[in-house]
């Protein structure tokens, strides 16, 4: 017989009691485990496509551009763009910058006009920076020559192909309204409605054209390895860009995706508050049976002192089998995740139809949650730590018994 | 005397009393505090629909699937018939002409795309701007515009300002007007503030060179008749090339948002109960277990086991009731405050219907319900208990320590 | 005729996988009116036999009867309305009801047995008189001594006016002359109003007070005595 041995008994006396502690612990692991995954899940798709996509790992504007972003305003517009990339590129922390220049636009095709979000992009640089070059269905990229990219969306309600010639409309940094013809060079879908409904890319050459700018953008763009670093980085070029240049802020990527992370963000800090009220009921919960288990044992432990236990071997004892309550429970917990996370991370949930059409965050068709290793020892460690917590208590009584009085059974 | 005795059978353990009503009323604030949030995108939810927006919208067919919801085309030809012929079913209160369209608002060398609303002079829609008027009057009457001060101060102008209005009229050619800004106004919903401003109907007429409107809106006595107002508009629209759209089709994605913290809440709520119900059951098994000599006892002079059972479930009975209600007692001032004040979680309060902020509701009978469910699981652990402490015989319960 | 009568009983135990046979064949009758002390050494089986003269457990074989009526017929809310109306009990360690005032505790029977309020506080204070603790009405169990909490017990056992009492070593957790004090009312019960007491003991100054006396060893009857 050996103390493990002892305690694992102990644990099945009270098969009842058992139950009920096996369910609680289990529950707690096991929506741990699925929410850990479901929100790293936010970090590796949902933020890496809002910077994939569009955002890139950090942007430079000039001062008070992002405070008046609602009217797109040109008059706040970074000069000197070719240099400025130049130097940019070699920074260290930076590897990607591509220039752009955002507008109201109005497409206006056979089938009809519409209002939609213009910009002039760095065709070539921007391949460094998202994904959009990668992005085509239809049609081929800008390359080089004056054209747009439409998003599926947008191409099918004007029912635009690859070839089309579109006018686009607007108003210019002086207030004028000017228009150019443009052919369709292709069509991108991102999966996303935001973008394949709201967008409308041009070369920069053309967007500069029609609103009247010279070597100018309305932010640059940027990439790099370190993701916060790359706005350090990004926060240090500026600074350094002279009292000649116009003030200019680096922003990181959060700053254009608000709403993706405050969703995100209340979504996870939801989960972690059900978690802590869960863990710390499952704590209070062990805490009691332990003490009612020791309660009920009293002799039987006093007389295992009586014959030479010491006081570590009775503390160990209690705390073993908390131990063995929360393997039980934590393993009865991954066990029933286990399935759940599959599903959610291979298969993933369907979307689509629950969430509307003009969504801010790029869930895609199917969001897929993603599993690591380290949340099911997070989750695993969780559920111990919980059960060893609750024993502690019940295990220092234990210790601390008088083995004259109790031996005869009261305490 | 039974209930008696199981009330004060509850103060002889008072920390295992306390752990059981805390338990039960941390259970109750977390559904109450769910409830609040779920009750604050419903109320402003219903808010938009019976103040702020249409019951049922009546348009062109051709604006249904058009690219632009904003272009000066596809009015409805004859608006004052058609609102006679509305006006004539008694569920519709009132019949307004709106008629939204984009624009281009200059101010000097600033510039701002808006959405201009034309709107009647006695318009009982868009309540949430007199709501957070500012300056002026609303809705404008006469030439004049009502803008927010969000807009305001991107195109650096203020009340008084002469702001250029610029827009395609319905022959598709230029036009502007010059207008004074006449009401400023500010709303809980930055978006709403810095895309869309307001003219009058007369206004809007000479802008877009058509006494036409883009749409009617239908308030009615009961928004739940609008599925029913909507057939009966549709037998004549078709005539004028018109369809009737209801409020559910309109706020579809805040319905399926709602329709989803809905279940989310909901799964929440019953992982806490679940949770809190397996320790209050252990909490009341270690009660009853404790008092088996004593359950004895009275078993053995005479007490029934239906009696016994019915001590374990008073005990845990008054117990969930006391933690349901004290958990309700400490929601109600978080749920209030934040009703008042309002969560700020960041742009994910628009994404779930909300303005800038979360803003709470109350519901009485949520608040009930919660309060019924706390003290159910209390119930159902006592249940659970009654029936395992009453299977020990009366020989055996008196051996009990 | 008996009021209770036992015949050829056989009562066995587990103990895990062991059979403990703790009474043997024992046939005994008790007569209304009788004050008859149970003798027996540890172990010999005392407790088992009331508890079943008591009704609180069943023989393994053998029969029970009680004023005439077999028990083993009885059901489990039979037995417990025998035991309210016929049987009143006395415990080792009182077992009173600890949030319970000592008036409530002898009132818990009469409330059981659904007697009006009116006639139950007329009772209790009766009961409170004849055991001599109507100044403690509102104290509770822990502010009395030992001789007084038993007392409290003997008032709640005779609360329904029962046939029988059944107290299961009364005495063995009081002193010599609390323990005897209290013997000396249950015999003053037995004398005035009739009331049948059976109880165990093994100490011998309690076996003093009985008038019959029978003997238990290793789960049998070993003889009796009657004085």
């Amino acid at each position: 017989m050996t103390l493990p041995g002892l305690a694992a008994r102990n644990v099945f006396r009270n098969r009842r009691r058992t139950f009920l502690n096996t369910i609680a612990i289990s529950i707690g692991v096991a929506l741990m485990f699925i929410c850990l995954g479901w929100v790293q899940g936010y970090q590796t798709y949902i933020y890496g496509a809002v910077i994939r996509f569009q955002t890139g790992s950090a942007q430079l504007l000039r001062e008070g551009y992002e405070e008046e972003a609602a009217r797109l305003p040109l008059d706040l517009a970074l000069p000197e763009y070719r240099q400025v990339r130049g130097r940019l590129l070699a920074t260290p922390g930076i590897e990607g910058a591509s220039g752009r220049v955002d507008f109201a636009a109005r497409l206006i095709a056979p089938a009809g006009s519409v209002r939609l979000l213009g910009q002039g992009i760095d065709a070539e640089a921007e391949r460094d920076v998202t994904a959009l070059s990668r992005k085509i269905v239809r049609g081929s990229y800008l390359d080089g020559q004056p054209g747009l990219l439409l998003g599926s969306g947008i191409a099918g309600k004007l029912g635009l192909e690859p070839g089309a010639v579109v006018f686009v409309s607007a108003t210019d940094r002086y207030g004028v309204e000017n228009r150019t013809a443009l052919p369709v060079r292709g069509i991108f879908s991102f999966g996303y409605g935001a973008m394949d409904d709201g967008i409308v890319y041009l070369d920069l050459p053309s967007a500069q054209y029609l609103l009247d700018l010279d070597d100018e953008v309305t932010r640059i763009v940027l990439a790099g390895p370190g993701g916060d670093g790359v706005r350090a980085a990004a926060a240090g070029f500026a600074d350094g860009l002279g009292a000649s240049y116009p003030p200019t802020k680096a922003y990181g990527w959060q700053e254009f995706a608000k709403a993706t992370v405050s969703g995100v963000r209340t979504d996870t800090y939801s989960f972690y508050i059900v978690a802590v009220i869960l863990f710390g009921l499952i704590i209070v919960g062990i805490l009691n049976s332990m003490s009612m288990s020791v309660h009920e044992r009293t002799r039987e432990l006093s007389t295992l002192r009586a014959i030479g236990f010491r006081r570590r071997d009775a503390k160990r004892l209690i705390l073993l089998e908390g131990l063995i309550l929360a393997a039980i429970g934590t393993a009865a917990g991954l066990l029933v995740a286990a399935p759940v996370a599959a599903w959610l991370g291979i298969r993933g949930v369907d979307i689509a139809g629950s969430i509307p059409k003009d969504f801010p965050v790029p869930f895609g068709e199917m969001y897929h949650a993603d599993y690591r290793p380290w949340h099911a020892l997070v989750s695993a460690a969780l559920g111990i730590g919980a059960c060893l917590a609750g024993s502690i208590i019940p295990a220092r009584r234990v210790a601390r018994l008088p083995i004259a009085q109790t031996i005869g059974g009261g305490m | 005397m039974l209930l008696k005795m199981a009330v004060l059978s509850m103060f002889k353990h008072p920390k295992r009393t306390i752990l059981i009503v805390l338990a039960v009323a941390l259970s109750v604030f977390v559904m109450e505090f769910v409830s609040g949030w779920i009750e604050g995108m419903r109320d402003r939810m219903n808010r938009q629909i019976v103040e702020e927006s249409a019951h049922v919208l009546v348009e062109r067919t051709e604006r249904v699937d058009s690219l632009d919801p904003l272009e000066t085309k596809n009015y409805i030809a004859d608006p004052g018939s058609i609102a006679a012929q509305l006006s004539t079913d008694a569920r519709v209160r009132h019949v307004e002409r709106v008629t939204p369209f984009g624009a281009l608002v200059l101010a000097g060398s600033r510039s701002l795309p808006m959405k201009i609303v034309g709107v009647e002079k006695d318009s009982g829609f868009f309540a949430q701007v007199p709501r957070g008027r500012l300056e002026g009057s609303f809705p404008p009457s006469g030439p004049g515009i009502a803008i927010s001060r969000k807009a305001l101060d991107l195109l650096g102008a203020s009340f008084s300002s002469r702001l250029i209005v610029l827009v395609e009229d319905a022959y598709g050619m230029p036009s502007y007007r010059e207008l004074p800004v006449t009401c400023v106004f500010a709303t809980d919903a930055t978006d709403f503030d810095t895309s869309t401003a307001f003219v009058d109907a007369g206004t809007t007429s000479e802008i877009l060179g058509t006494a036409d409107s883009a749409e009617l809106w239908l308030r009615l006595g009961d928004p739940e008749d609008a599925e029913a107002v909507r057939d009966f508009a549709l037998a004549f629209l078709s005539g004028h090339d018109c369809i009737a759209k209801t409020w559910k089709e309109l706020q579809g994605g805040m319905l399926v948002m709602i329709r989803y913290m809905d279940l989310f809440m909901l799964v929440i709520n019953v992982f806490v109960l679940v949770v809190a119900a397996t320790v209050i059951t252990n909490a009341i098994l270690m009660n009853v277990f404790e008092k088996q000599k004593e359950y004895g006892t009275l078993r053995a002079i005479g007490m029934k086991r239906s009696e016994q059972a019915f001590l374990v479930l008073a005990e845990g009975a008054t117990q969930g009731l006391a933690g349901a209600v004290l958990g309700a007692a400490l929601a109600l001032p978080v749920v209030l405050f934040l009703k008042a004040n309002g969560l700020p979680i960041g742009e994910a309060s628009r994404m779930l219907g909300g303005g800038d902020v979360m803003y709470f509701g109350t519901n009485p009978v949520s608040t009930l319900q919660n309060i019924g469910f706390g003290t159910l699981i209390a119930v159902a652990g006592s249940l659970y208990a009654a029936v395992f402490g009453t299977r020990a015989s009366v020989v055996d319960a008196l051996k009990n320590v | 005729m008996a009021l209770i009568d036992m015949r050829d009983i056989e009562k066995d135990y587990s103990l895990g996988r062991t059979t403990i046979r703790a009474l043997r064949n024992v046939s005994l009758s008790v007569g209304a009116g009788e004050f008859t002390a149970i003798v027996g050494p540890s172990g010999c089986g005392k407790t088992t036999l009331l508890n079943l003269l008591g009704c609180i457990d069943r023989p393994t074989s053998g029969s029970i009867s009680f004023d005439g009526f077999p028990t083993a017929s009885l059901g489990d809310d039979a037995e417990a309305q025998l035991r309210l109306a016929k049987i009143g009990f006395i415990f080792q360690s009182f077992n009173l009801v600890p949030v319970l005032t000592i008036a409530e505790n002898i009132e818990v029977p009469l409330m059981l047995a659904r007697k009006p309020k009116r006639e139950r506080r007329v009772r209790v204070e009766e009961l409170m008189e004849l055991v001599g603790l109507t100044s403690y009405a509102r104290h509770k169990p822990d502010e009395l001594s030992g001789g007084q909490r038993q007392r409290v017990a003997i008032a709640r056992a005779l609360a329904n006016e029962p046939r029988l009492v059944i107290a299961d070593e009364p005495t063995a957790n009081l002193d010599g002359a609390t323990g005897e004090s209290v013997l000396e009312a249950m015999k003053e019960l037995n004398e005035k109003n009739g009331i049948t007491f059976l109880f165990s003991t093994h100490d011998p100054r309690v076996m003093r007070y009985a008038r019959r006396i029978v003997r238990l060893r290793d789960g049998e009857i070993e003889g009796e005595e009657v004085s």
